[in-house]
């Protein structure tokens, strides 16, 4: 018989199932998520947006396998990531997801291409690919000129630019974006948001972001509203692309 | 994507990089960091260095003025059995003396003997430690016995004896001064002989100096009446063959006409191990004041790391860097701190010795009759033994922080600013 349910997982690229989190403040509690669910399909520009302390940071982190839903489920292409250890979710990251932050999060002490190189150190891939790979990516988001200089000689849209090479650069299932614009002039957030959506069009990337500026959620595919950690009824749209 | 993967080495060489620019990353903190490893290393390595040569000094010293490197005795004599000194002479010594000399690792074989007598000087009188000393065999021994006046003593001169400068002092006793010994034979008959000082020696060791006089052995035994020695004293050319000889010279003792034993100077050399111990006590207390110093002042400059990095630990943890990594990082930066704080401290340590040396700085050991120069020796041994320890110490020192970043939340981690 067809199984209709399984087949929706493994066409996800991810899925949270009433998914909640409880932070435990001193003797306070704070429900930073309630049973909420997502789907995201395979090249969707999807957005989480909503106010501050909506919970938008908080799905992306259990999206990202950083931290643990307090209960409910995150699937990674139909794989429950509930039983995995400390070390299995690390690979995982390390393997099919990659991160952009708001505050762009470069090792200082690595160059442009070092930066963007990192996470295929983690793949164990050799040097002289590594180097390739990461020329092409820094190529990609325009930064062909910027190979050597340290994260303190850049902009900070080409900081955010390099940590956009950096998600890419191992062609990961899924990249998530917590605000990559928030800490960037209208002109800059602009440029990163048409590369973001190039990559999305161009290198069928599939890319989950947070944000509560509508310049940004416009661009969306997929829109999912949070309000105090609930997802808001009716508050998810699909843009036509 | 079809990618190549690397071997161990080559993902390990981007690591290196990476621990080498964050140790050094905050360049004053880093180079306080060194300079406080390198101190450290320096300070064992001189210390051991200047130890080391005093204690080797004490023992060639010891060796040479007093017990030789190995000494035959009959067994009454070792044990203090018989009362009567009589009854301790080996007769038949020349028998073993010619065995022993077949042996090419051996410098000198000669009798001795040692006695007590009355040493007198015009009207003056004082008690004085006699050692005898065969002028013709053991002419090596001469150099140790450094003369501030007058000469050592020879074969041709059977009626001189050379004075302690301590117990000349005492005496008023000047190379070339007359004077006379009494003492009892070994029967207890009173003898007494007159004696030209041929010359007033000093060694390093002010107790030897102070009671005590050397004596041809051939006299010694004209005013003991006796022909026999109470003991064999044998020097040999390396004080390293010390128990090859012992092993070897053993069993040919068991065929000597009277039972007698061998020890070897370390057995019979007190002072030397207890200044040897009381050394070795020394440099470890110091080692581990340093090396504490030093873990402390690195477990901080880690720990403030980690705290400024905590965001860039959130960042690699978040890229897929598993704890156990994060852990290796730190301990890898503490590792060139560590060894960059071992190489500068030993380049230091080597000029600092030669410095020193050169300078003829003169110091007086307790229990030391003369100044002597500060001679230090930068051995091989205290270098890596110190450099190994900073390495491994700073390593320690890293790894109670590093595993406490290993261990932070990679949420919060995230939310400190790079």
């Amino acid at each position: 018989m067809f199984d209709e349910s399984h087949a929706r997982k493994t066409a996800c690229v991810v899925q949270a199932l009433d998914v909640s989190r409880v932070y435990a403040l001193g003797e306070h509690k704070h429900q930073a998520l309630n049973k909420v669910s997502l789907e995201v399909e395979p090249q969707d520009f999807c957005a989480i947006a909503g106010p501050s302390g909506s919970g938008k940071s908080t799905l992306l982190n259990i999206l990202g396998c950083l931290e643990r839903p307090t209960s409910g489920e995150v699937l990674i292409e139909g794989v429950s990531t509930k039983q995995l250890t400390v070390n299995q979710l690390a690979d995982f990251r390390a393997q099919k997801l990659g991160f952009v932050f708001q505050t762009f999060n470069l090792v200082p002490t690595l160059s442009a291409l070092e930066n963007v190189e990192y996470p295929l150190l983690l793949l164990n891939i050799s040097a002289s690919e590594r180097r390739k790979i990461a020329q092409e990516a820094l190529r990609k988001v325009g930064l062909e000129k910027f190979f050597k200089n340290r994260p303190s000689q850049l902009s900070g849209g080409q900081r955010q630019r390099v940590a956009i090479a950096r998600a890419i650069v191992k062609k990961p299932l899924l990249i998530l974006a917590d605000e990559p614009t928030a800490n960037l002039d209208r002109n800059t957030a602009t440029e990163i948001l048409d590369l973001m959506q190039r990559l999305n069009s161009d290198e069928k990337m599939t890319f989950v972001f947070s944000s509560h500026d509508p310049l940004v959620l416009k661009r969306a595919t997929h829109v999912s509203y949070l309000v105090d950690g609930l997802k808001v009824s009716g508050g998810e749209e699909r843009h036509v692309a | 994507m079809d990618l190549k993967l690397a071997g161990a080495k080559n993902v390990m060489w981007l690591r290196i990089k990476i621990a080498i620019r964050n140790a050094f990353r905050n360049q004053r903190r880093s180079l306080l960091n060194v300079f406080m490893i390198s101190g450290a290393v320096t300070a064992i390595v001189l210390f051991e260095g200047f130890t080391h040569n005093m204690v080797e000094g004490l023992r060639e010293t010891t060796i040479e003025t007093q017990t030789g490197h190995l000494q035959i005795a009959l067994n009454s004599f070792w044990e203090k059995k018989s009362l009567k000194p009589k009854d301790n002479l080996i007769l038949g010594y020349r028998n073993i003396l010619n065995e022993l000399e077949k042996d090419k690792r051996i410098k000198y074989a000669a009798g001795r003997l040692e006695f007590f007598g009355l040493l007198s000087k015009d009207d003056d009188s004082i008690s004085a430690r006699v050692v005898t000393i065969d002028p013709e065999k053991e002419v090596s021994r001469n150099k140790y016995f450094r003369f501030a006046e007058g000469k050592a003593l020879n074969s041709t001169s059977p009626f001189q004896i050379a004075v302690g400068s301590g117990l000349a002092k005492k005496l008023k006793i000047k190379s070339g001064s007359s004077v006379s010994l009494l003492s009892h034979t070994y029967d207890g008959i009173v003898n007494a002989m007159d004696f030209e000082v041929s010359g007033i020696f000093q060694t390093d060791i002010s107790e030897f100096d102070d009671s005590t006089l050397l004596m041809p052995l051939k006299t010694a035994q004209q005013l003991l009446d006796t022909k026999a020695v109470e003991q064999i004293v044998v020097g040999l050319n390396s004080s390293w063959d010390t128990s090859a000889v012992r092993s070897s010279v053993q069993p040919k003792l068991a065929s000597a006409e009277e039972p007698v034993q061998i020890k070897t100077w370390f057995q019979l050399a007190t002072l030397y191990k207890q200044v040897a111990m009381f050394n070795k006590i020394q440099n470890m207390i110091i080692q581990l004041i340093l090396m504490s110093l030093v873990m402390l002042s690195i477990a901080n400059t880690v720990g403030m790391s980690i705290l400024e990095r905590t965001g860039e630990i959130g960042t690699i943890r978040a890229l897929g860097e598993k704890r156990k990594t994060v852990i290796f990082q730190f301990l890898m930066e503490g590792f060139f701190l560590g060894l960059c704080g071992a190489i500068l401290g030993t380049c230091l340590a080597v000029f600092l010795a030669k410095l020193f040396n050169s300078m003829n700085i003169p110091i007086v050991f307790p229990g030391a009759s003369a100044p002597i120069f500060i001679k230090i020796e930068v051995l091989v041994e205290s270098i890596s033994k110190a450099s190994s320890l900073a390495v491994l110490i700073t390593m320690l020192a890293a790894i109670f922080p590093a595993h406490r970043a290993s261990k932070m939340n990679i949420v919060q981690a995230l939310r400190h600013n790079i």
